[in-house]
């Protein structure tokens, strides 16, 4: 069929202008200054309104043109669809598809340098010209850090109703505190964190997580786990067991590793903690929850977590953590990443029925969040954005190149000795097998953990990584 | 004759007929409507891709009728990926509603990374088929046997999983009766980090996490700090802005070597990622998994296909983006 020809761009993204006729949706297939055309597999619907959603992107939201003047001509025909062109002389529409081409190209020309920072430089403002900058060390970065935290918490008093953990994540901790007592120990760990000028350090520490949530080769052997067990038992410390996620090669270590806590727990009449990281693990667990209680892990407490939100479309400029806080009816921003399915009650009576699950890890991730009902952990003050199954560090020691990854079996801890560096000004530090952020706000204002403890929060988990 | 099925990543309606005359089995694809993308788009998107400048999603209600035509005249099934690892409260609903839309149209299975979205949707009685995506979690066989009674079709093993924990679950599975599909990376995108723990965005506007540059230092004492910049996996080719040469077979991830392994392990149905590729892209690597299962058909023995497989489809060396590095010998 013979129709008038528009030489327009063909096949512009749906998500960057779509097309709504009636009940509608349609997508457009070529869009030019005086008009475009759309496809359906059947008839056109009955015309009588046709409205169009251009996409900005400076402000991430579409802004809607009604199309009140314009001609249908039905276009070419195949055996899937039918094409109509609508043609129109309506000013908002050429002068928004104007725009749309110019942005469209402008970033496809950005793309094009294939260089990332810069796009987003050009884009959003981020700082590219710094991600040259970054600490010489992963200990100074951390030093400077909590320089700023302990400074800005001065004068702060932690919170009422809050508990007290500290993380026994690597052999340097577990050793440490195997060969420290008590505040002896304590003191020893704010002060190797730089924080023994912090409030928190004031805090009597109540319990130990040993174990790691991320990496299992560095979760302790045995002879060493029983005997932090026994050391938390003699200090009056409650323990929780962080349990990576297991692949299955290592699921008969589990099982075995699970039995043998179970067996102690149940010879001293105890009840531990352990936190899950796979189902896998939490459904091992279904028949010990008299003595062994499923938490739900980081890794399976999924949220948007990411050390660019400052510069993110949405939520640039916005409060991350409102100076109101939970009183605060903010809409759209940092509001609309404060709830997981977590906060729906069906789910989380699935997990309590399936699972035994009813406690849930989370994490200060530089905004507020909305806390699920019951009664759950906060560690501070880094946050998982990213991990992986294999180690990317043993990648880049082992074989030269981070993404020559493979299943490890006897890791010589690389991670003791090195970390991947990132541009300080992102505030993150790569550590085994993962990536963290660093919240800022966190340990410089402790009326956050305050709201925090009135949301149903009852414990702070300290990891220093 | 080999059993394991080619599933490939469509970016938009009008590849599909291209890729099944390649040699796809069946494709995957997400659908996004403009009622979502305008209410939760810029910061809850309904899947991983959440890019708006690209052809990565099926966007509109009629563009999915249009495939249905076309999946009825081709007969291979197309699955929707609705695979954000997580939604909100409210957003449960919404999504229980679309994907009653898209079984209206005649799609019946999904591919889901939210267990609480399996949940919900098994509480609202529906029905549909659901592939349990790669990005779920860590899947061994006590996670798989946790979920069985969600009725999951398929399991799809995440990236970073071997084959020889592939069929030790596949094995269990099986040793119970569970009649179940298993699905296994085969090509592109092999990431730096885990799908199903990877929790930053993937914007338009912001690089991604695993792509930001960083140094390999020391963590108390100061080394000669490595500059490295990951530019190898992470975007589609066409987010990487390459437009004109194909970039080579296997560059951004390759599991072909793996093939009989995998196809040892009880493995159905191979992945072959690249929603929103260079259509050209996607029909070389579909036709070169089909030629790779076509010469394992031919050569049973494993050092022998890999020898062909190389030879025919990797003449010039391969690029060693290994998805099952340390498997096989090289």
């Amino acid at each position: 069929m013979n129709r008038k020809k528009i030489n327009g761009a063909p096949m512009i993204p749906f998500a960057l202008l779509a097309c709504r006729i009636g009940e509608s949706e349609l997508r457009v297939t070529e869009l030019a200054a005086e008009g475009f055309t759309v496809r359906c597999a059947g008839e056109l619907p009955p015309c009588e309104e046709i409205m169009l959603s251009f996409y900005h992107s400076g402000a991430g939201t579409y802004r809607r043109v009604r199309l009140r003047e314009y001609t249908i001509e039905a276009g070419e025909e195949t055996h899937f669809f039918r094409e109509y062109l609508v043609l129109t002389k309506q000013e908002d529409y050429r002068q928004e598809t104007g725009r749309l081409f110019r942005e469209y190209q402008n970033y496809i020309s950005l793309k094009m340098t294939g260089d990332d920072g810069y796009l987003s430089r050009e884009l959003v403002g981020y700082p590219w010209e710094r991600e040259e900058e970054h600490f010489r060390t992963f200990e100074e970065q951390k030093r400077v850090w909590m320089r700023e935290a302990c400074e800005g918490a001065a004068g702060q008093k932690f919170p009422d109703g809050l508990a007290l953990a500290v993380c026994l994540d690597s052999a340097k901790w577990r050793e440490a505190y195997l060969r420290l007592d008590g505040e002896e120990f304590a003191a020893a760990y704010w002060a190797a964190n730089h924080l023994s000028g912090h409030p928190i350090a004031g805090h009597p520490v109540d319990r130990i997580y040993v174990g790691n949530q991320f990496c299992s080769h560095l979760f302790p052997e045995e002879e060493e786990f029983f005997a932090v067990l026994e050391k938390a038992r003699a200090q009056g410390h409650g323990v929780t067991l962080m349990l990576p996620a297991a692949q299955e090669r290592q699921m008969q270590e589990r099982v075995r590793l699970l039995e043998m806590a179970a067996e102690w727990c149940e010879k001293r009449g105890i009840r531990m903690e352990a936190v899950v990281n796979d189902w896998g693990t939490a459904w091992l667990l279904r028949d010990r929850h008299s003595v062994l209680e499923p938490v739900l892990g980081i890794l399976l407490n999924r949220r948007r977590k990411d050390v660019h939100s400052p510069y993110k479309i949405g939520l640039a400029g916005r409060e991350a953590y409102p100076r109101d806080g939970y009183g605060l009816e903010q809409q759209g921003g940092f509001q609309e990443l404060s709830g997981t399915g977590l906060n729906s009650a069906f789910y989380r009576t699935y997990l309590r029925e399936t699972f035994g699950i009813a406690r849930y890890e989370m994490e200060a991730c530089g905004y507020l969040q909305k806390i699920p009902e019951g009664r759950h952990s906060l560690h501070l003050p880094f946050y998982q954005t990213n991990t992986s199954a294999y180690c990317p560090l043993y990648a880049a020691c082992h074989e030269g190149s981070r993404g020559r990854q493979r299943p490890v079996f006897a890791c010589p801890e690389y991670c003791r000795t090195h970390a991947f560096l990132y541009p300080s000004h992102l505030g993150m530090a790569g550590r085994y097998n993962s990536l963290f952020g660093y919240d800022r706000d966190i340990l410089r204002s402790l009326r956050i953990l305050g709201e925090y403890a009135r949301a149903g929060m009852d414990r702070v988990v300290i990891g220093m990584l | 004759m080999h059993t394991m099925k080619i599933t490939a990543g469509l970016g938009c309606a009008d590849d599909y007929i291209r890729f099944c005359e390649a040699g796809a089995d069946e494709c995957f694809c997400g659908y996004v409507s403009l009622a979502w993308a305008e209410r939760y788009g810029l910061l809850s998107p309904l899947n991983r891709r959440e890019v708006n400048f690209y052809n990565v999603q099926i966007g509109a209600k009629s563009e999915l009728e249009i495939l249905r035509g076309m999946v009825q005249a081709y007969g291979k099934r197309v699955h929707l990926t609705f695979n954000s690892l997580f939604y909100a409260p409210e957003q449960y609903p919404v999504l229980a509603d679309t994907i009653a839309q898209c079984m209206e149209l005649g799609f019946e299975s999904f591919i889901l990374a939210d267990p609480a979205l399996l949940v919900y949707l098994r509480q609202q009685g529906m029905d549909c088929e659901v592939h349990i995506s790669g990005e779920f979690g860590e899947i061994n066989h006590c996670a798989a046997e946790a979920f069985l009674p969600l009725a999951p079709s398929r399991i799809i093993f995440p990236r970073k999983n071997s084959a020889a924990d592939m069929a030790q679950c596949i094995a269990y599975l099986k040793e119970k009766g569970v009649s179940m599909e298993y699905e296994a990376f085969a090509l592109n995108e092999l990431c730096q980090f885990s799908g199903s723990f990877c929790n930053s965005f993937h914007c338009d506007e912001l690089g991604h996490l695993c792509r930001t540059p960083y140094w390999l230092g020391g963590v108390d004492r100061e080394e000669e700090c490595v500059w490295e910049l990951d530019s190898g996996s992470g975007d589609t080719a066409e987010q990487r802005g390459e437009e004109e040469a194909l970039p080579p077979l296997g560059l951004t991830g390759c599991g072909l070597c793996a093939l009989p392994e995998l196809g040892q392990a009880g493995i159905t149905h191979l992945k072959l990622v690249g929603r929103g590729n260079y259509a050209d892209c996607m029909e070389r690597d579909i036709r070169a998994v089909r030629l790779a299962l076509n010469i394992l058909d031919d050569v049973r023995d494993a050092g022998a296909y890999r020898k062909e497989m190389k030879r025919r489809l990797f003449a010039g060396g391969c690029p060693k983006q290994c998805y099952y590095l340390g498997e096989y010998p090289l």
